[in-house]
């Protein structure tokens, strides 16, 4: 008899005969020969390609710098940022220590951008104001995208009762007029840069609420969510491991434009003389400080640097801002990508 | 409303009143008191920058006046009234007996005449005996006050200076005038003759009872504070003939007290009666037509919007009625433009938009820039008159360390008032080189040119003077560098918020190497910081605050209103400001039948007020104002009153200084 009797050997499962066989074709796994990428880093192969969006890039980091290095910055006694490229502090009124001076004085070498009504160095201000009126908007995007994100998503995710009762609650969010509801807040709390955050963020978080949600409506119906949810994990790490992060390139795109939006309705305000205090060099409040220069009666001359500057700084920073959003719209097309087909090269 | 010498921190006001009062620091914006009511006398000089004239052959009647003003009028009805642009339209209603030409010389009006008859040296204790006691009471915001219905006009001066609910004080009301009149116990006796055969707007001939009955109008009105300061009473003596009594002597009772606006009976009932229109409700919007006897009348209002005007065809006057007057015998009876509409806008920079294209004749109030624009050119015209608005700042002398007279002298040092003038208004309004405004130098000088030349140094900017002095203090006092303050002033007023970011680089400059403040600008919207500077505590805030006002032709104003402890948590001293001397000086240049008699005298006893100001220097003062109106070239002959108050009605007719305005279109 046969020693290997009574033992069933089953043959064709032998690991080193399936790995050293012969090829029966030539498919390769994709990833070994950089074939396909992951969808990140080929929208941002896309918007590297789009020459508006990186002019856009350009300008945002050029004018974001200059704010950065308009001034010192100095913590606790402590130089973090030493350098100060402002020729004169922004507030500075200077036809007092050099009476050769006078408020509208045109531009000159010494003054780029002239003075203003308060004889103070237009140039300074911009760069100085840019720390305000550039950072306003990236930390008001922040704040509303996160929230608007969290509520979005568990409205989305748990639907039913919850979802029609968060949802509504974003319809009386959406019913007032934003920046008029960001008119009342200014009124209540005062001026200020964090009062404006919060006048912007109240309004400002429901249409990222709204978008996230109609996207989570459709990825929490996709397998592996139900294979995350089928293996145990709970809802918040099914939520925000599982589907946020395949809901989150509506979001980023709707980001991007409303950082615009949001430095433009700072401007707004400011230049309705709320917001700020009127010598701050936030630059909608520094076109409400010479918005009397307009009509200057007969025969006078519009000083237009006391205008044009601020107003052009507002234009270029809003301009640069929507060619990134379209751009990183165009890099995330979502119908694009379902389009190109899944794992699909380019 | 700057003169309450009434008005102690015993009748604290009630909140009514203080919005009241809220109001009309509001609307008068630069200008905080609509008055040019406080401190009696007037000056001399012409205030009018280059007077345009007009020959009275070349007058064109008709035409319709449209004039752009920044607000809105509050009421019709002037006893309930605190801003000073409703006044633009009031004094084309309604008319008082006696008039002020521009230098505030005061002339009989509806008055045919008036004689001082009697000044009687006495103090307010004479009146105690006519006096009752009344209980205070508290509201619910704690504001304390004399629980009476009755219009108080004497308090007694000791009654309690801080008091609380339940305290008693004694008040000598409008019930108990009567009394102590009848047995000889006022002040001062002024005897009216009124001119026969002048029509009110709705054809009633004016007689001495609607003078008594217009004056019982301004019991518990807005007003009352600065009318009771003074008066004690009006009373009728025949048909034509008033008294008007003064509480003690005073010399500046007439031109505070004769010239409030007379009303018909249909407005006003009979005297001693209740008012047929009740306080507050003559006024379209309540359904009541204005009424009086001045030379328009209202056609239409549109409320925040427009009101319109037009000749009231049976006005009275006429110049041969009055034998002050010098002028020519052609020279018209009364305003020769048929229409006059005045249109409510309230950005500058649109009014001046306005009448550039033409949509109206006349408007004030533009920026420094736009009025030197408006002055280069050749179709239009700047009527600039000295003006009686001033800045101050005003110190928190309760508070360490700027109880130190020394320390503020120096701070004023570092005021640069010229810079201020020179660049932020460009000439148009001028470094107050003294308390005292040109405007007011009549009775607040012997010299003014001498003043100024005497008291300047206080005034001038000056690092080094001021920095010398400083290290001084800081040795005496112990007071260390950099001192941290806060600079306060409203925000909707553009130059004025320029004015403080300049003083406070000023203070915040390095002399010699040696940084003394570390000074802070804190801007609050109007209504919101003049209720903070209303309010009891606001002194022990410890912050400088800088705002305007508006004083009068006379000079008491200009010092009281911001230094009396009876103005104290009221227009305008908000820093609790009590200092004896200048208090004593102050009551001594006004009060008493020497001063009421020599003008000389009370010349005198005001040179020393505005020396201890300085001195003192609880206030800084910026600058003084320059009133402009500017019109078109179809306007002629338009000069501007002193006082926003009356640039329409003044430019348009006063005989007393031949000014009159016609249209050439």
């Amino acid at each position: 008899m046969s020693t290997k009797r009574g033992r069933i050997r089953i043959t064709g499962f032998d690991t080193d005969r399936v790995t050293d066989r012969e090829r029966l074709s030539d498919w390769r796994e994709a990833t070994t020969t950089g074939g396909t990428d992951g969808r990140w880093k080929r929208a941002w192969r896309r918007f590297r390609e789009n020459r508006a969006a990186m002019l856009g890039v350009y300008t945002v980091a050029i004018m974001s710098l200059l704010a950065l290095f308009s001034q010192k910055v100095v913590v606790a006694g402590v130089p973090v940022q030493p350098f100060a490229i402002a020729p004169y502090e922004p507030g500075e009124i200077l036809y007092l220590q050099n009476p050769s001076l006078e408020r509208f004085n045109p531009p000159t070498l010494a003054h780029p951008m002239g003075l203003d009504a308060n004889g103070r160095d237009i140039f300074s201000r911009l760069l100085v104001g840019g720390r305000i009126s550039i950072s306003i908007g990236f930390v008001v995007v922040c704040i509303t995208a996160t929230i608007g994100m969290a509520y979005g998503a568990i409205a989305g995710y748990y639907g039913g009762w919850v979802d029609e009762v968060m949802m509504r609650f974003v319809d009386v969010i959406f019913a007032f007029p934003g920046l008029v509801l960001a008119l009342v807040i200014v009124a209540l709390l005062g001026g200020g840069y964090w009062p404006l955050v919060v006048a912007f963020t109240v309004p400002g978080w429901a249409s990222y609420a709204r978008l996230i949600r109609g996207e989570v409506l459709s990825v929490k119906e996709n397998e592996y969510v139900l294979a995350a949810q089928a293996l145990g994990a709970r809802d918040r790490s099914v939520i925000f491991r599982h589907i946020v992060p395949n809901a989150m390139a509506p979001l980023i795109v709707q980001a991007s434009l409303s950082i615009g939006t949001v430095v433009i309705g700072v401007a707004a305000l400011g230049f309705l003389g709320l917001g700020f205090p009127p010598g701050t060099p936030e630059w909608g409040t520094m076109l409400n400080q010479t918005r009397s220069t307009i009509i200057t009666g007969p025969g006078g001359t519009i000083p237009w640097w006391v205008t044009v500057f601020p107003g052009g700084a507002i234009f270029l920073f809003v301009m640069a801002m929507n060619m990134i959003g379209d751009g990183i719209n165009d890099a995330l097309d979502a119908q694009e990508i379902s389009a190109a087909g899944a794992g699909g090269a380019e | 409303m700057t003169d309450n010498e009434n008005q102690g921190l015993s009748s604290v006001l009630s909140r009514r009143n203080l919005m009241q009062t809220v109001a009309g620091l509001g609307v008068a914006s630069v200008a905080g008191c609509s008055g040019l009511d406080s401190g009696g006398g007037g000056g001399t000089v012409d205030p009018v920058q280059d007077r345009v004239s007009v020959d009275p052959a070349d007058i064109k009647r008709g035409g319709t006046f449209r004039a752009g003003l920044g607000s809105a009028v509050d009421t019709f009805d002037p006893p309930e009234s605190t801003s000073a642009t409703s006044s633009v339209h009031h004094n084309l209603l309604y008319e008082g007996m006696t008039t002020t030409g521009a230098s505030g010389e005061i002339y009989p009006w509806l008055a045919e005449s008036y004689e001082q008859e009697e000044v009687q040296d006495i103090k307010r204790t004479a009146y105690t005996d006519y006096m009752t006691e009344v209980q205070y009471a508290e509201t619910d915001d704690g504001t304390v006050f004399i629980d009476t219905d009755e219009q108080i006009v004497i308090q007694h001066p000791d009654n309690p200076s801080d008091p609380s609910a339940g305290d008693t004080a004694r008040v000598l009301t409008v019930a108990e005038v009567g009394d102590a009149i009848a047995d000889g116990t006022y002040g001062m006796q002024y005897r009216f003759q009124l001119h026969e055969g002048i029509t009110f707007h709705n054809g009633e001939e004016l007689t001495a009872d609607n003078v008594v009955a217009s004056y019982e109008r301004l019991r518990g009105s807005a007003l009352s504070g600065q009318v009771f300061d003074s008066l004690l009473d009006v009373q009728r003596d025949g048909d034509y003939t008033v008294d008007l009594y003064v509480q003690i002597p005073d010399a500046a009772a007439i031109r505070e007290l004769s010239d409030f606006s007379i009303y018909p009976t249909e407005i006003t009932g009979k005297p001693g009666q209740s008012q047929n229109v009740p306080l507050g409700q003559m006024d379209p919007r309540e359904s009541h037509e204005p009424m009086g006897t001045g030379p328009f009348t209202l056609t239409d209002y549109e409320n925040e919007s427009y009101a319109t005007y037009s000749k009231f065809e049976d006005y009275w006057f006429d110049t041969a009625m009055k034998d002050w007057f010098e002028g020519p015998s052609d020279f018209p009876n009364g305003p020769v433009v048929d229409e006059v509409d005045i249109a409510v806008t309230s950005d500058p920079s649109k009014r001046a938009g306005s009448l550039q294209e033409g949509e109206i004749d006349m408007t004030r109030g533009l920026s420094s820039s736009a009025q030197t624009n408006f002055q280069n050119s050749e179709d239009f015209r700047t009527a600039p008159t000295d003006g009686a608005g001033f800045t101050f700042m005003q110190f928190p002398v309760t508070q360490t360390p700027w109880d130190n007279a020394k320390l503020r002298r120096a701070v004023n040092k570092l005021v640069p008032r010229e810079s201020i003038a020179s660049n932020i208004f460009q000439g148009w309004e001028n470094p107050a080189w003294v308390p005292l405004p040109p405007l007011a130098a009549g009775k607040g000088t012997a010299d003014y040119e001498q003043l100024v030349e005497d008291l300047q140094s206080y005034n001038t900017y000056d690092p080094e003077a001021a920095a010398e002095m400083l290290d001084e203090v800081g040795e005496e006092a112990g007071i260390e560098y950099p001192i941290e303050v806060t600079l306060e002033t409203n925000s909707d007023n553009k130059d004025r918020v320029r004015t403080v970011e300049l003083i406070v680089q000023s203070l915040n400059q390095e002399i010699n190497g040696t940084k003394y403040f570390e000074a802070s600008i804190n801007t609050t919207e109007f209504l919101t910081f003049i209720s903070q500077l209303l309010s009891k505590n606001y002194y022990k805030k410890g912050n400088i605050a800088f705002i305007g006002l508006s004083g009068g032709f006379g000079p008491h104003g200009y010092a009281k209103s911001i230094h009396h402890p009876d103005n104290f948590a009221q227009c305008c001293n908000f820093q609790n400001v009590d200092i004896d001397r200048l208090n004593q000086k102050l009551r001594n240049a006004r009060y008493g039948v020497d001063v009421a008699t020599d003008p000389e005298l009370r010349q005198e006893r005001y040179e020393e007020v505005w020396e201890i100001i300085l001195e003192e220097n609880a206030n800084s003062y910026g600058t003084h104002s320059t009133t402009v109106g500017v019109v078109s070239n179809a306007v002629k002959g338009f000069n501007s009153y002193p006082s926003v108050q009356n640039i329409v009605g003044y430019g348009l007719y006063n005989p007393a200084d031949e000014q009159i305005t016609y249209l050439d279109r």
